[in-house]
């Protein structure tokens, strides 16, 4: 079965950069030529090798949101971006079931930080206040509250491409039906811990950055945010929304390779574009520009002019291709977000950005560049970049308004689940010595974590890993580790900030380490929803899969022991009457995919922001699983008369409850004690559902 | 702090800084290669490796270009030590 797919408008940017607080001050000085860099002010650097950066200029009295909570640096930009986004699209005052994606890597980490790095007499409340500002979902909690929304939400982590993959999964959303609305994008503020990191690996740049020339030396760093509302053509056109340019394909994957080198060879690059392209029938030759990820170190783009060679062909020497990280610097999680807001800026006025402080362009890219101010040309199609840390890249395709694109067809399959796994284990089990040496060095117990329970989801048969994705959900990340990391160069100076640590410390390193030691090439990223993270990652992993982004995905959650979140959650757990022994760790993970054996029972319905009317009908044999508050929703739907088991897992941490939920409901299939299985979790005012069902077939 | 001592010492930070579990120390011969083919390190672990040696004995070892032949075995490494202690 098939139904017709939607196509994705662009009709909305906001952008929160060094050069400036609004996408058109940004893009007008981008195309100026201007740069945002400078010296340092916000933390000390003076110790380090380099000591500038694209800083944006922020008051930070002036909150974007009611009320005086004081929220970080990253939720400021976040809510201020996404609220022009809206303005710009004419939807001051947008619908609640507008859908949010927010990627990020540093959420509150400036502020977190700083608990530390002041030694201050705080107050324990607000130390702890501070401290929890660091969980990766905050922004988006922020935003959410902030503009009123009730719709789908995610938070997506893939280090340097989080922000573009942000914007592929809301045109996910639209393009399968799941949403008519979306606003997506990604913040990132700068902190002393992706700085002084940076700084160890010895890839940023002592001046500012060169982004292609033969006498680059690293990057630079920024910061800031950027949304697009994303809108299906039918949901733009009955409100008469005028269209920026059209999202018209986008791909995403992983080299599993290794966690900071690129792949040499390009390979990988160059089948995210060719997959990209095809989604949005556009041909090498119809391609005007490139916005290239571009961040002026020497591998990166060397790397990136392989795998533009490789997929554009003859055609790359028609081609533009610039970087605007040589004036915005390389704003990590966000820049995927802001590069794709410029990109739309550039196709829809018929002006390319150039790449500034390139003088003498490495010879033998074989492309051509924009140096000096922006060049007017007619953008028909272009092409926004983005890779990070632990080799995943994403591909976003945007063409002009008037470009014609007959509709295409989706599969209209429901996925299917062909494995899950759980690992319960207490902290003193020495889980790396399950993994072998030579590919699980320095990994952390989150990432031993997710690598076990991920490859015993997997299953012995499965064969080639080629294509297959992973989601791995987190609450709250590695806190110790990155505690650890920022104690030593804060005690000892920033010379002795570990560069084999820091890679680790990104809250995608856990799926990215797995996907390196397990030869996942699919979409790899992390998710984070506090308690709910597991449900939010199977959400993610099952909307790529409807997208056609993966054949297969592994997704779950893995809350490893920590020490500092144990010791802030405590008060917590005292306040609600439960004092709970010391946290075990956990992880549960499943398998799931497009097409299956007839014995995999398939996902009906999912969602992560649910309402007891939207769910299928219980039939035959049925049973429902849920966490504390789900018996509301229950009864409000029509699975009332179904039997309720509310589910707890001893010695698991609460966080990771979803995932071994996930397990419950569909082993309950394979058990053949019930035909239909749902899943509520309750989270922070909203439900996220799952249906699983045995297939008719099945005897 | 005599020349063995000194191998001994890199060695050990070789193991407990690069996650070598399961090598002993002992096992890394003085003129073993490092790099590439030897041990199977890379430039992350010769980042790793020379802060924890400045870290641990106080010299600056060059970067860049200029560390290749200093990273070649734990027998150039300890030589180089000597000179900047010495120096």
């Amino acid at each position: 079965m098939t139904a017709s797919r939607q196509r994705v408008a662009v009709t909305g940017v906001g952008v929160v950069s060094a050069l400036g607080n609004t996408a058109p001050e940004t893009f007008a000085r981008l195309c100026a030529g201007e740069r945002g860099f400078g010296p340092v002010t916000l933390f000390d650097v003076t110790a380090q090798r380099c000591q500038l950066a694209a800083e944006v200029r922020l008051d930070p009295r002036a909150r974007p949101w009611a009320g005086t909570e004081p929220g970080s640096r990253t939720d400021q930009m976040a809510v201020a971006a996404a609220r022009e986004a809206l303005a710009h699209a004419g939807l001051d005052r947008p619908e609640r079931e507008l859908s949010l994606a927010i990627g990020g890597t540093t959420a509150g980490m400036l502020e977190a930080e700083g608990v530390l790095a002041e030694q201050s007499e705080l107050a324990p409340a607000l130390a702890a206040e501070r401290l929890l500002s660091y969980p990766l979902s905050t922004p988006l909690e922020r935003v959410r509250a902030a503009l009123g929304l009730e719709g789908h939400h995610a938070t997506v982590c893939s280090a340097c491409s989080s922000g573009a993959n942000a914007i592929g999964l809301g045109a996910s959303w639209i393009e399968n039906g799941r949403a008519s609305r979306a606003l997506v994008g990604g913040a990132d503020a700068l902190c002393r811990l992706t700085f002084a990191g940076f700084d160890a690996l010895g890839v940023m740049s002592p001046g500012p950055c060169r982004p292609f020339d033969a006498a680059r030396s690293g990057l630079t760093l920024g910061e800031g945010a950027a949304f697009l509302l994303l809108e299906s053509a039918d949901a733009a056109a009955q409100r008469g929304a005028r269209v920026l340019a059209w999202l018209d394909g986008w791909s995403v994957g992983a080299e599993a390779h290794h966690v900071t080198h690129p792949e040499a060879s390009g390979a990988t690059g160059a089948r995210l574009i060719t997959g990209a392209l095809a989604r949005a029938r556009v041909a090498p030759h119809e391609l005007t520009w490139v916005n290239a990820h571009g961040t002026a170190t020497l591998q990166n783009d060397a790397a990136e002019a392989r795998a533009l060679a490789l997929a554009l062909g003859e055609a790359l020497g028609q081609v533009f291709v610039s970087s605007c990280k040589g004036q915005i610097g390389h704003t990590l999680g966000a820049a995927g977000a802001i590069e794709a807001a410029i990109t739309v800026l550039a196709v829809e006025q018929g002006q390319v950005p150039p790449t500034a402080g390139l003088e003498a362009p490495e010879r033998e890219l074989g492309f051509r560049h924009v140096i000096g101010r922006a060049q007017a040309m007619p953008v028909r199609t272009a092409l926004s970049t983005s890779f990070g840390f632990g080799g995943v890249g994403t591909v976003l395709v945007f063409s002009e308004r008037d470009r014609p694109l007959p509709p295409t067809e989706r599969s209209v399959e429901r996925p299917c689940v062909r494995g899950v796994a759980a690992l319960a284990t207490p902290p003193a089990e020495p889980l790396v010595d399950r993994l072998d040496v030579a590919r699980s060095r320095r990994f952390d117990r989150a990432s031993a974590l997710v690598t076990l329970c991920a490859s015993a989801a997997l299953g012995a048969g499965a064969g080639s890993r080629e294509g297959i994705g992973l989601v791995a959900g987190s609450a709250f990340g590695n806190v110790d580790r990155t505690v650890e990391f920022l104690r030593r160069f804060l005690e000892r100076g920033p010379r002795f900030a570990s560069p084999a640590d820091f890679p680790h410390l990104v809250p995608s390193a856990p799926a990215g380490n797995a996907s390196i030691y397990l030869g996942l090439t699919g979409p790899v990223l992390a998710t984070a929803d506090l308690s709910t993270s597991a449900e939010s990652a199977l959400c993610i992993a099952l909307s790529l899969i409807e997208d056609g982004q993966a054949e297969q995905m592994i997704a779950g959650s893995a809350e490893p022991h920590d020490a500092i979140t144990e010791r802030l959650l405590a008060p917590l757990h005292r306040s609600q009457g439960s004092s709970p022994g010391p946290r075990g760790e956990g992880a549960a993970f499943a398998l799931v995919a497009r097409t299956g054996a007839a014995s995999d029972p398939t996902v009906a319905f999912w969602s992560d922001s649910a309402h007891p009317a939207d769910l299928p009908p219980p039939g035959g044999r049925a049973r429902v699983f849920g966490f504390g508050g789900a018996e509301a929703f229950v009864r409000a739907s029509s699975w009332r008369d179904a039997p309720l088991e509310l589910l707890t897992f001893d010695g698991v941490p609460r966080e990771a409850w979803g995932g071994f939920g996930v397990v419950r409901a569909v082993e309950a299939l394979w058990a053949g004690t019930a035909d239909r299985t749902l899943l509520v979790s309750p989270a922070r005012g909203q439900t996220y559902a799952f249906v699983f069902e045995r297939r008719a077939a099945d005897p | 702090m005599d020349h063995d001592e000194l191998k001994r010492a890199i060695k050990h930070i070789i193991v407990e800084e690069l996650d070598l579990r399961g090598t002993e120390p002992t096992g890394i011969a003085d003129d073993a290669a490092l790099f590439g083919s030897g041990l199977g390190l890379d430039s992350l672990d010769a980042l790793q490796l020379a802060l924890a040696i400045e870290e641990r004995f106080g010299v600056r070892l060059p970067e860049g270009e200029a560390a290749r032949p200093v990273f070649a075995s734990v027998s150039a490494l300890a030589r180089e030590v000597e000179r900047l202690r010495s120096g």
